[in-house]
């Protein structure tokens, strides 16, 4: 089943083209890696297919709903935005109940998900902690149990383990392992490695414009590995 | 007389004014309001002096103390307020476009003194509120911290 | 529950628990006890009737109590894009506009709790003269106008900026701006004078509170002097939610 469906999206800011025909479906279940160099559209493709900004051209769909009902795609997706801010003087329980109820569940209701969901991502112990007191790697950790706070049909992650030590790393890709059984997983990464470990397939932007998509194998055949596949579709656009 | 000569009676008539009061009584502080009705044309300027020389700050008592007045009959009410105590006289003088100015009767006034609020009063309150304000942010703060900090 | 009141409770939550509610408005009062200590013994100032002592206070209450709202309105939107912590918020499902309602209805707050602690103080100075009670009215009605339509503008102005300083000094100005021609010592009261205090919906509520209080007038006697604040409240209430969902982006500026 198709959980989202991109037709030529594109967003220009003025003269520039942030993306520019973007096309591609993935499926319930599959954990795509979003690859690019710095300003190759992927933050602004997250943005776009999350709602937060309106295409200048294309159409989408989001778990089955379409781009113009921004509203019911919100209600279904979850989101760990890139370089996401926490109100320093909420506690991560409060945070995660806040968000809960924004999703129209109950005070009762929230209580109860975001309990589980502190659990599930090892803050059990620091619910009632401002998070002003956490590491990086806990704000991440606690950014995805948000993004995972309405059941959601698509997660999508920006850059979910900058900044983070390579435990810190191994914590969020076993995470986004978990995810990617039920939920269909964009994952937003300058890291190779981390997309050759969790993801299925691969879409590669650079400059706003799609060079590849499909299964990693796909992609990486010929090249060698998905390093020198990447390097070639990209550092091959600068030439062209 | 011909309707020339009436005309111009008419036209260069004096103007005319009289006070609806004589004397009015209030503690300092209190807004007063007398009624003259004059007759015009001419400019109408309220004045205020002290019978017990007072100096007298005409700004203090009344920021509308110019009025223009019209040819036919008109009533004018004068608002001020006493802002010092004693004996005052409260006039308009008449201001015709050519000829003698014309000053209506004096309203007397007298003012008397009054400690008008309660010091004793505004004290305790003055003190508690911030007090208590300060007293619950404080012990908010605190039971806000210690609580997080028990928890982290 | 709709999600609008989702917002604004988790707002005054975080005003009122995370500590600046209480801090602001114990600054206000410290303000006040000041004014009424002064207002009921300074041998210079006691030749204020009881009456202009209490009109005084609502006259304080009021400025403060509406430029502390527009200072916590200025934080909202801008505030929250500068902590980076707005577009959690827009990710949700809930609309533009109940953002914008709930963050305004929080905002709010910080006016009623101005309100309710200047009641003492309006109390103490208005004893036997039945002035307290007729202030009090006089603050809640007037004041809330005033305070929704400020603090609204406060709100648009912090919607379309993306820095917290230049809404908060956006909305100093304004402040300032119609604060100033109140404290002219005679503006004239006809003509252009008088229009500037009608336009104006702090001078004008000062006058209408100033006309009751001191002159004794009856409520409805200069009722048109209020069509500035219910104007303006009504006019930025309705851009806020007709304009919403074009204002509430995660960030300022062109699209």
């Amino acid at each position: 089943m198709t959980t989202i469906e991109a037709i030529g999206l594109s967003k220009r800011y003025g003269a520039r083209n942030a993306l520019d025909g973007l096309t591609f479906a993935a499926d319930q279940g599959e954990v795509i890696g979003l690859l690019g160099p710095n300003g190759a559209g992927k933050t602004t493709t997250i943005r776009l297919l999350t709602t937060i900004l309106e295409p200048t051209g294309g159409t989408f769909t989001v778990a089955g709903i379409p781009g113009d009902q921004p509203d019911r795609i919100r209600q279904r997706i979850g989101v760990l935005p890139e370089s996401a801010g926490y109100p320093a003087r909420q506690t991560g329980g409060e945070y995660l109940r806040y968000a809960a109820r924004l999703f129209g569940r109950s005070r009762h209701d929230a209580r109860g998900v975001a309990d589980r969901l502190l659990t599930d991502v090892g803050l059990s112990d620091r619910a009632g902690a401002r998070i002003s007191t956490y590491s990086r790697g806990m704000k991440q950790r606690l950014g995805i149990a948000r993004a995972l706070i309405n059941d959601p049909a698509v997660v999508f992650l920006d850059e979910p383990t900058l900044g983070l030590d390579p435990a810190g790393q191994r914590e969020i890709l076993a995470t986004i392992g978990e995810i990617g059984r039920g939920a269909t997983v964009v994952l937003s990464t300058h890291t190779l490695t981390e997309v050759e470990q969790v993801c299925t397939s691969v879409l590669i932007l650079d400059r706003g414009r799609l060079r590849a998509a499909g299964p990693i194998d796909k992609v990486v055949a010929g090249a060698g590995s998905l390093s020198a596949a990447f390097l070639n579709l990209t550092e091959e656009a600068r030439h062209v | 007389m011909n309707l020339l000569n009436l005309l111009a009676t008419v036209a260069l008539a004096d103007p005319t004014i009289t006070m609806n009061q004589d004397d009015l009584t209030a503690v300092i502080g209190q807004t007063l309001t007398v009624e003259s009705v004059v007759t015009g044309p001419a400019i109408a300027h309220l004045n205020v002096v002290s019978l017990d020389g007072v100096y007298v700050d005409l700004e203090d008592w009344s920021q509308d103390v110019t009025r223009t007045v019209p040819t036919e009959e008109a009533t004018v009410d004068w608002e001020f307020q006493a802002v010092n105590p004693g004996r005052f006289a409260v006039y308009v003088v008449l201001i015709p476009q050519n000829g003698r100015l014309v000053a209506g009767p004096p309203v007397h006034v007298t003012v008397s003194r009054r400690e008008t609020l309660d010091t004793g009063g505004a004290l305790p309150v003055a003190i508690a509120v911030p007090a208590l304000l300060g007293i619950a942010t404080l012990t908010g703060t605190a039971r806000r911290l210690l609580g997080l900090r028990s928890k982290v | 529950m709709s999600r609008w009141t989702v917002v604004a409770e988790q707002e005054s939550r975080d005003l009122w628990v995370g500590g600046r509610g209480p801090a602001l408005v114990f600054g206000f009062s410290v303000l006040l006890s000041a004014m009424t200590y002064l207002a009921a013994t300074n041998q210079a100032m006691n030749f204020l009737e009881q009456r202009e002592a209490v009109n005084l206070i609502v006259q304080v209450g009021l400025a403060v109590g509406v430029l502390l709202t527009v200072v916590v309105s200025a934080d909202a939107i801008s505030g929250e894009r500068e902590r980076g912590t707005f577009e959690g918020l827009l990710l949700t499902p809930v609309s533009r506009r109940a953002i914008v309602v709930g963050k305004l209805a929080a905002a709010s707050t910080i006016w009623l709790a101005c309100l309710v602690v200047t009641l003492p103080y309006l109390w103490v100075l208005g004893r036997g003269v039945a002035g307290a009670v007729q202030a009090a009215l006089l603050a809640l009605t007037v004041g809330t106008l005033v305070a929704t339509g400020l603090g609204g503008i406060s709100l648009l102005i912090s919607a379309v900026t993306n820095s917290n300083k230049t809404s908060l000094a956006w909305g100093l100005l304004l402040l300032l701006v119609l604060f100033a021609p109140t404290q002219l010592p005679a503006l004239p009261k006809t003509g252009v004078g008088e229009v500037i205090t009608r336009v104006n919906p702090i001078g004008s509520s000062l006058h209408y509170v100033s006309q009751i209080l001191v002159s004794r007038r009856d409520w409805t006697h200069d009722l048109s002097y209020l069509a500035s604040p219910i104007v303006i409240a009504v006019i930025v209430t309705g851009v806020l939610i007709a304009a919403g969902p074009r204002l509430v982006r995660l960030t300022a500026g062109p699209r």
